[in-house]
């Protein structure tokens, strides 16, 4: 199947749809709506205020399109940091990239646990890789979010983070800036995350994209394991 | 100052809500949630009109980001009605409707930017580069959710059945 013909699939398959009498006024009465709805809702927010009740309430505001994130500013710099044996964070997160765009330096810190007893020792081998990490960053940015991931395997609400015990990862990425970025990854419930935002998804893609690339700038393939 | 406003935005509201609608079709596979995510990013336009902005290009990244952030979770409260949501038009023929249910099916498979970058690059025609400004992306982003995409759809044998019948007409 070619692109023409995923172009002429996707031009034919949409139906004959034709426009309301007046879809301005369609527009006008939703805006009016919304309206109604935002002067009701401050007035109660009002009324609560002057009751004296201070409710939180988290707005999954649309607002504008979304912006690529900027990279992040110099800060103290990032350490690997072994995990803790727990699954890690799941569920929604925060809307936006994994990671910024534009890194020029990368470095893998690996977790192997060197027991299998409940109380896990970890060896931390670290790998740096530079050059262009867009691969690497369009890999982890591409993991769906919870709600594609949920929409993707329909049933699953809950993870089933059962790897406990396998090799943990993490990645710290360098900017021109001077800023630095972490992403942790949870082997054991096949998630990415850096700062609030968690994706789901095939992990190891990102971590093969890294060894690719390492592979490409000389290295010779040597700890931390490539066997996912 | 509002009419001004309305003045401004109702000849453009008139002459894109087709060409809207039509994407919006496209990602969400439903005539009516389409006219209503439409609605919605046509809406706030009406309520926060952006100053000195290109109106389609503003409309139509609201459009997409709107479906991808944000639209869904609107549309798992609503309550079923015992109304058909769709009523064929009367040009409707039975091997377009099979077509179209084909084309939607194999689109649902796939993830919301991964939908979103199809529609962009091969309805709009948009390039490589638009795709990213629309989306708020980079262009490896668009190149990889376009990959995935396309990888999807030609592993599904319907929809590849149906693209051989479309050359062969």
């Amino acid at each position: 199947m070619t692109e023409d013909d995923v172009r002429d699939l996707l031009t034919t398959a949409v139906p004959d749809l034709p426009a309301p009498a007046d879809p301005v006024d369609l527009v006008r009465r939703r805006a009016s709506r919304v309206r109604g709805t935002r002067i009701a809702a401050t007035a109660a927010a009002a009324v609560l205020l002057v009751l004296g009740v201070v409710a939180l309430i988290p707005t999954a505001a649309p607002s504008a399109p979304a912006a690529p994130m900027p990279m992040p500013a110099p800060g103290p710099p990032k350490t690997c940091f072994a995990p803790d044996n727990i699954p890690g964070p799941n569920g929604k997160g925060a809307p936006g990239q994994v990671v910024p765009e534009g890194a020029t330096r990368v470095t893998l810190c690996t977790f192997t646990p060197d027991t299998q007893s409940a109380r896990v020792e970890w060896v931390t081998t670290t790998a740096t890789t530079s050059g262009d990490l867009s691969p690497l960053i369009d890999t982890l940015n591409g993991f769906d979010d919870f709600e594609e991931h949920r929409d993707a395997h329909p049933g699953v609400e809950v993870l089933a983070c059962n790897l406990a015990l396998s090799r943990q990862y993490q990645m710290i990425f360098d900017y021109p800036t001077g800023g630095q970025w972490s992403v942790q990854f949870d082997m054991n419930c096949g998630t990415v995350t850096g700062g609030a935002v968690i994706r789901y998804g095939k992990v190891t893609d990102a971590l093969n994209a890294f060894n690719t690339r390492y592979r490409a700038s000389g290295g010779d393939v040597p700890p931390p394991p490539w066997d996912w | 100052m509002r009419a001004d406003l309305e003045e401004d935005l109702a000849p453009f509201i008139a002459a894109r809500w087709g060409s809207l609608v039509r994407s919006a079709w496209l990602l969400t596979g439903d005539r009516d949630k389409a006219e209503d995510l439409v609605q919605t990013v046509l809406a706030r336009l009406w309520l926060r009109r952006p100053v000195a902005v290109d109106l389609d290009a503003y409309a139509r990244r609201a459009l997409y980001t709107t479906y991808i952030t944000w639209w869904r979770r609107r549309w798992r409260f609503e309550h079923p009605t015992a109304e058909l949501p769709e009523v064929a038009g009367a040009a409707d023929h039975a091997e377009d409707v099979s077509r179209r249910l084909v084309v939607d099916a194999g689109m649902a498979r796939l993830s919301k930017r991964q939908r979103a970058v199809l529609v962009l690059r091969y309805f709009e025609d948009r390039t490589v580069e638009d795709t990213a400004v629309v989306l708020g992306c980079s262009t490896g982003a668009v190149k990889t959710h376009s990959s995935r995409a396309l990888a999807a759809l030609r592993a599904d044998d319907t929809l590849r059945d149906l693209a051989r019948r479309g050359g062969d007409r």
